[in-house]
């Protein structure tokens, strides 16, 4: 028997039954970036260490090796074997995007219309500019208070929440006849520790002022059922194995 | 000039779509987000020089980094206290030919499975393969043909690659 191509590209595509991965988090990536940073770090102490080493042994004359490519070696190195996550078993992934914003002017509020559903919700609220307070609020009035921008540091602040306990009916489900997210950046420079403090005043009397900002809005899914994979679950430290016992994809610790 | 908020919105838009890549060569969804999550450090932390187009220069980091780790990597076995779960008769006759197709990717050797995941996943071309992959277009070529007579594919698909198309 043989396949075409079409029918390969529709095999490597993935069937449902397969799983599908719900890809990897930004601050997933961030922290192997510090870990990266961090063996880096330990590989040039090591080679200053070695260096100094070197020159204090050897003779004026003396050579010592070249073209020591530290970083090759660093940036080369695999994980540990056993795979590791920072979700905990179970835990839901920010799915597929189910309503999107891109705005020019802060200071307003703006909204997206989010249509009846069964799963939770993950908002992401992306902001230009330096650091300022936004406020993100669910169809039932409840509002979430954060902060957004560059700091001084340079450092950016987006923000990425799921929606826990605010506009989402017993079981899980968003009301039948859909719900409203909205959300506004307030105009202020905010640069202080207490962002709850003098908000209310401050969205009040908050005009529109021009700034890139955008509100994303994602439905959370289950991961993918990793059968006999064995993880360390971030909210005991212990390490589990994923014994798929759910079936529907969604994993369940087995035993330690 | 790119910058954190571009890389931060590539990981969001692209990362299924890469984990999906990393699975196709490591077959293993725990492996593939962890070697995911290293391609884009790594990417990450060249940034800056990446082009408009970001997905080449990842998929060349994570082949790559799959093919060393596929060298160092202790393949032994880990001790398990569960067993696997038994194939179910029913649906395994409706799958038995794609089945058979992933078990046959699964043992290509990594460099032919690497040139067909970019070929027939990706879909890059095979100018952008042969960089990524450090060889010559008639290489990639003489690759993906191999595998895919491997693969059983329509053979005139096969010849087609042969004569360049």
């Amino acid at each position: 028997m043989t396949i075409t191509e079409s029918e390969l590209r529709e095999i490597l595509n993935g069937d449902e039954d397969e799983g599908r991965g719900g890809g990897v988090t930004v601050a997933d990536v961030h922290r192997r970036v510090r870990a990266i940073r961090r063996r880096r770090w330990a590989a040039g102490g090591a080679v200053a260490a070695a260096l100094a080493a070197a020159v204090a042994l050897t003779t004026p004359g003396g050579g010592v090796a070249d073209d020591l490519d530290v970083w090759t070696g660093v940036m080369a190195r695999p994980s540990p074997t056993v795979p590791t996550m920072s979700r905990p078993p179970g835990d839901l992934y920010p799915g597929n995007v189910i309503a999107k914003g891109g705005y020019t002017i802060g200071g307003t509020r703006e909204e997206l219309r989010i249509g009846p559903g069964g799963k939770p919700l993950h908002v992401t609220l992306r902001c230009s500019g330096p650091m300022r307070r936004a406020v993100v609020w669910m169809g039932d009035g409840s509002s979430q208070l954060h902060q957004c921008g560059t700091g001084p540091d340079g450092h950016t602040t987006n923000i990425y929440r799921r929606l826990e306990g605010v506009g989402v009916v017993p079981g899980g489900n968003r009301p039948a006849e859909g719900q409203v997210v909205s959300a506004v950046v307030l105009p202020r420079e905010f640069q202080g520790d207490d962002v709850f403090e003098g908000w209310q005043e401050e969205l009040a009397a908050a005009r529109p002022f021009p700034l890139e900002w955008s509100l994303t809005v994602r439905e959370m899914i289950p991961p993918v059922c990793r059968d006999n994979i064995r993880q360390l679950d971030p909210r005991t430290g212990k390490m589990v194995q994923l014994d798929c016992a759910g079936k529907g994809g969604t994993p369940s610790a087995g035993s330690p | 000039m790119r910058d954190r908020a571009d890389f931060e919105q590539y990981v969001e838009q692209c990362s299924p779509r890469l984990l999906r890549a990393a699975y196709l060569l490591c077959r293993d969804w725990g492996s593939a987000e962890d070697l995911l999550q290293t391609a884009l450090a790594k990417a990450w932390l060249a940034w800056r020089r990446v082009g408009e187009n970001p997905d080449p220069y990842v998929y060349r980091i994570l082949v790559n980094t799959h093919a060393t780790w596929w060298r160092r990597r202790w393949r032994g076995e880990l001790p398990s206290e569960t067993l696997p779960e038994t194939p179910d008769a029913d649906a395994a006759e409706a799958v038995i030919g794609r089945e058979a197709v992933r078990q046959v990717l699964a043992g290509l050797p990594g460099r032919q499975r690497a040139v067909i995941v970019l070929r027939y996943f990706a879909d890059l071309p095979d100018q952008q393969i042969a960089e990524i992959l450090g060889c010559s277009v008639v290489t990639v070529r003489s690759q993906a043909s191999r595998a895919l007579r491997k693969l059983r594919v329509d053979p005139a698909a096969v010849a087609a690659i042969t004569l360049g198309s």
